[in-house]
């Protein structure tokens, strides 16, 4: 049977004629339906840069992306109708309120009107933000704004979605909050990619781990493995044990 | 053939920007009044004091409108520039399960809505309060139908492509003070081409190589008719061909600033 997502030698090289860069070079990953995969590395990883290609934003250099067995490529339309993206921007339309900003996400993916009522109460009760409603995103704070852009990839109920720092900048209480929530959705059996800076984040919510380092895969293992492999009790131990060694094989 | 998954997505984008001109009517019409207002003072009662002639009021009213709408271009690639630099919302449109092309038809007829909105008015309204100015003008409606969408079109392809290769730093320092102030300066907004040309034929020539001249001046034909304004048969065509060349650079803009998919 063919994994949910596999990714296959995918290589993004910017300015490929004059000064090429790698931003991802030959990135191997395969996930099954229903994990949330962690994507952890330093700045400059190519982290956010494989969201971005696996969010459809924009095309690799070379290698395949296969969903369900079929490259997203060869019928983009429907893969875009199964994947939910949350950006690392709170990029929300700035001339809707909150409502709005959810009911068109839900006409963008050609829900019928009634699901796309019942679906905006839900994720907005779910989300707390049933009170602001009314408000204008510019008026949001920023953990609601958060909130929100998570909502908004959640509204066409994907069966992808794809957290880019979904945490970054926010208080701690707001952060556990939407720990919460990302585990409930894994409760729903949706796969989630999920980019961090934060290990205590990836340890909390990930299945498995991916380390990307310099464009590279340098490590993908699951959490309990990767403690016991290791003999460290905690992720950062690990992290920066590995960076270190990363950094010394790749000054 | 029309894709029905991607006309339905395209008409929610659609009704999206409705919602958006709805919010926005008040403020637009605000702005139309305004134009309205100041073009009728101007024209039907300064300039004619100022010894204007009836003859040249009509031309440069219809050229001012013409510029109004040029503005309101300028407006939307700033809006878009910001967009692209900063808040990036693009990006989520992106994302959403339809073709690009779709995606910036989308924009464009946003675009040509909100400024038929405010400019249509000014236009139509304007013939009516400065009759006697117009008096002796032979439209030609379907003529300035066509004109006119397809200036909106051109404006909007213009400024949408613009927007794709400067940053809001960039465009606010030297495309606008610099650049498209040199193309509005040898573009007849007040002046008719022919003047230009009774002036200086090489002069003219440079004023033909201005996409703008063709949308003055095929505005002021559509409306006032007569043999003093080039002809829309090389109006219409010049539009369609600045269009078109305005269309591949946006094609090539978004490639360079965003390598969608």
């Amino acid at each position: 049977m063919a994994s949910f997502l596999e990714i296959k030698n995918i290589t993004k090289v910017y300015n490929p004629r004059t000064k090429p860069v790698y931003a991802l070079n030959g990135v191997s990953l395969t996930i099954q339906k229903g994990e949330i995969v962690a994507l952890l590395g330093v700045n400059g990883a190519g982290k956010t840069t494989l969201s971005s290609i696996l969010a459809t934003l924009h095309p690799p250099t070379s290698g395949h992306i296969l969903f369900k067995g079929a490259s997203i490529y060869e019928n983009l339309t429907s893969y875009r109708m199964a994947l939910g993206f949350c950006p690392q921007t709170q990029n929300l339309d700035p001339f809707l309120n909150v409502e709005e900003n959810l009911l068109f996400a839900g006409r963008y993916y050609l829900m019928p009107e009634k699901e796309i009522i019942a679906r905006v109460k839900e994720l907005m009760d779910l989300l707390e933000l049933t009170r602001y409603a009314t408000f204008n995103v510019n008026a949001l704070s920023g953990g609601n704004k958060q909130r929100l852009l998570i909502a908004r990839a959640l509204m066409h109920n994907p069966e992808l979605v794809i957290l880019d720092e979904p945490t970054v900048g926010l208080d701690p209480d707001i952060r556990k909050k939407l720990w919460d929530i990302i585990r409930r959705l894994k409760e729903h059996g949706i796969t989630i990619i999920l980019t961090t800076h934060y290990l205590d984040e990836a340890e909390y919510l990930a299945d498995r781990i991916c380390m990307l380092s310099h464009g590279k895969v340098i490590l993908t293992q699951a959490v309990s493995a990767l403690r016991e492999e290791h003999k460290q009790q905690r992720l950062e131990d690990i992290f920066i044990k590995l960076v270190h060694e990363e950094q010394r094989k790749n000054p | 053939m029309i894709d029905w998954h991607n006309a339905q997505v395209f008409w929610a984008l659609v009704q999206r920007d409705l919602i958006m001109i709805k919010k926005r009517l008040s403020s637009t019409l605000l702005t139309g009044v305004i134009q309205i207002t100041t073009s009728v003072v101007l024209f039907g009662r300064l300039f004619p004091t100022m010894g204007v002639s009836d003859q040249l009021i009509a031309p440069l009213f219809i050229g001012q409108a013409c510029f109004q709408m040029f503005f309101l271009g300028n407006a939307m690639g700033f809006r878009t520039i910001y967009d692209i630099k900063y808040s990036r919302f693009i990006d989520y449109r992106l994302t959403l399960p339809l073709p690009k092309r779709w995606l910036f038809g989308a924009t464009l007829l946003y675009f040509v809505i909100e400024t038929t909105i405010i400019t249509l008015p000014l236009l139509l309204l304007g013939t009516i309060f400065l009759a006697p100015q117009f008096a002796g003008a032979q439209p030609n409606w379907l003529i300035f139908i066509i004109t006119y969408f397809q200036v909106l079109c051109m404006y909007g392809l213009m400024f949408m492509s613009l927007s794709y290769y400067y940053t809001p730093e960039w465009y606010m320092n030297n495309i606008f003070p610099r650049r498209l102030t040199l193309l509005i300066g040898i573009s007849p907004v007040f002046y008719t081409w022919f003047k230009a040309y009774a002036f200086s034929p090489n002069a003219s020539l440079i004023v033909l190589a201005s996409p703008l001249t063709y949308a003055f001046e095929g505005m002021r034909v559509a409306l006032l008719g007569g043999p003093n304004y080039i002809s829309p048969l090389y109006c219409i065509p010049m539009l369609a061909l600045f269009s078109g060349v305005f269309c591949a650079l946006l094609a090539y803009g978004i490639k360079k600033r965003l390598d969608p998919v």
